[in-house]
């Protein structure tokens, strides 16, 4: 379900949609829009925690680098494909 | 049992509105919440094993699937009194076991209004005849999937509403998702409340009470004040107002565990 090479620009600002509906079960996260549902992994839940429709995906990868103790580019990078992902499945809006 | 209520055995005596036998008898709402205020009713529930006969009768999904209902006024005030039987709680029980629960998360659709008014109020009753029986029912209801079919209920009408409120604000039709992204925003808190175990749902009036009481750590009170009472809606931009509420309906969401 990756798209490895596929990557949201850094600079892009990401929105919720309207209609995404979120669950957590259980330890697990589950995201869902009008057509696609999608289980996030614990670190992709804390990138869609900090989506408040202001944060570049570069500043969320400055957090997540900052929780996950890795560089802030590798985890830039692995923000703008998860963004990427959710975006080609209507859970995400890029602006 | 409580030194405010030792009068309600006799009172229900003196009404002729307790049956001969029962296995308990309990206050609950706002008055034993101490949210009460002068023109509060006592609402009073009896369970027994034989079915009252008097009142009026509602319909439950339960089998018999009927509750009776009486009312009276005691010095001044009204009393609701409504008779379940013992039967009727143990299948209202297995409803929401965690067997129930996890063949489906949608089994709030079983429940009737006045099931889900039993449930939420069980947790606050107050017993003025059979406590240990009272006891009994909330430890199997303590560690069933109560607190879980409540919180999926209050999700899935704030799910259904905000999918509604994005389809009018695609249209246009903003009137509409004003008012829709308002229902949507008081179930996610409901959800919410839910999930801290303070239960209301059917009950709307009280729900700055249950914020308070539970305090949740996702938004202030001031926060929540705020958009329940449309401080921030600008009549010039209404999709302004209804994107922000979406906003802090998803906001509970992320912090609300199933």
């Amino acid at each position: 379900m990756s798209h490895p090479d596929s990557a949201a620009p850094l600079d892009a600002v990401p929105r919720r949609p309207m209609n995404v509906r979120i669950r957590n079960h259980r330890g697990t996260t589950v995201i869902g829009g009008y057509e696609h549902a999608l289980e996030l992994s614990e670190s992709a839940a804390f990138v869609w925690r900090q989506i408040d429709g202001v944060r570049t995906l570069r500043e969320i990868g400055r957090l997540m680098a900052g929780e996950y103790d890795i560089g802030e580019e590798s985890a830039a990078h692995d923000v703008a494909e998860l963004a990427a992902e959710l975006a080609a499945y209507d859970l995400l809006e890029l602006g | 049992m409580s030194h405010r209520y030792t009068q309600v055995l006799a009172g229900l005596r003196t009404a002729d509105l307790l049956p001969a036998s029962h296995e308990c008898v309990f206050v609950s709402g706002s008055v034993v919440r101490g949210w009460g205020n002068p023109t509060s009713d006592l609402d009073l529930h009896v369970i027994s094993a034989e079915p009252w006969t008097g009142g009026e009768s509602s319909h439950v999904a339960l089998d018999p699937g009927t509750l009776r209902h009486e009312g009276a006024f005691v010095d001044g005030v009204r009393w609701d009194v409504e008779y379940w039987l013992g039967g009727q709680i143990e299948q209202l029980l297995e409803k929401v076991s965690w067997k129930s629960f996890e063949a489906d998360h949608a089994v709030w659709k079983s429940l009737s209004p006045a099931e889900i008014g039993m449930l939420e109020r069980l947790p606050y009753a107050v017993a003025v005849a059979g406590a240990d029986r009272l006891h009994e029912v909330r430890e199997r209801l303590r560690s069933s999937a109560h607190r879980s079919v409540f919180v999926s209920y209050a999700l899935d009408m704030a799910d259904s509403y905000t999918e509604d409120a994005a389809g009018q604000c695609a249209t246009g039709d903003l009137h509409s998702a004003v008012l829709t992204a308002r229902l949507a925003f008081e179930h996610a808190v409901d959800a919410l409340l839910a999930g801290h175990g303070q239960f209301g749902s059917k009950w709307p009036k009280w729900r700055a009470r249950r914020w308070q009481e539970a305090n949740p750590a996702v938004m202030t009170f001031e926060e929540f004040w705020s958009l329940a009472t449309m401080r921030t809606f600008d009549p010039a931009d209404p999709r302004a107002w209804v994107e922000q509420v979406i906003a802090a309906c998803q906001k509970i969401f992320m912090e609300v565990d199933v």
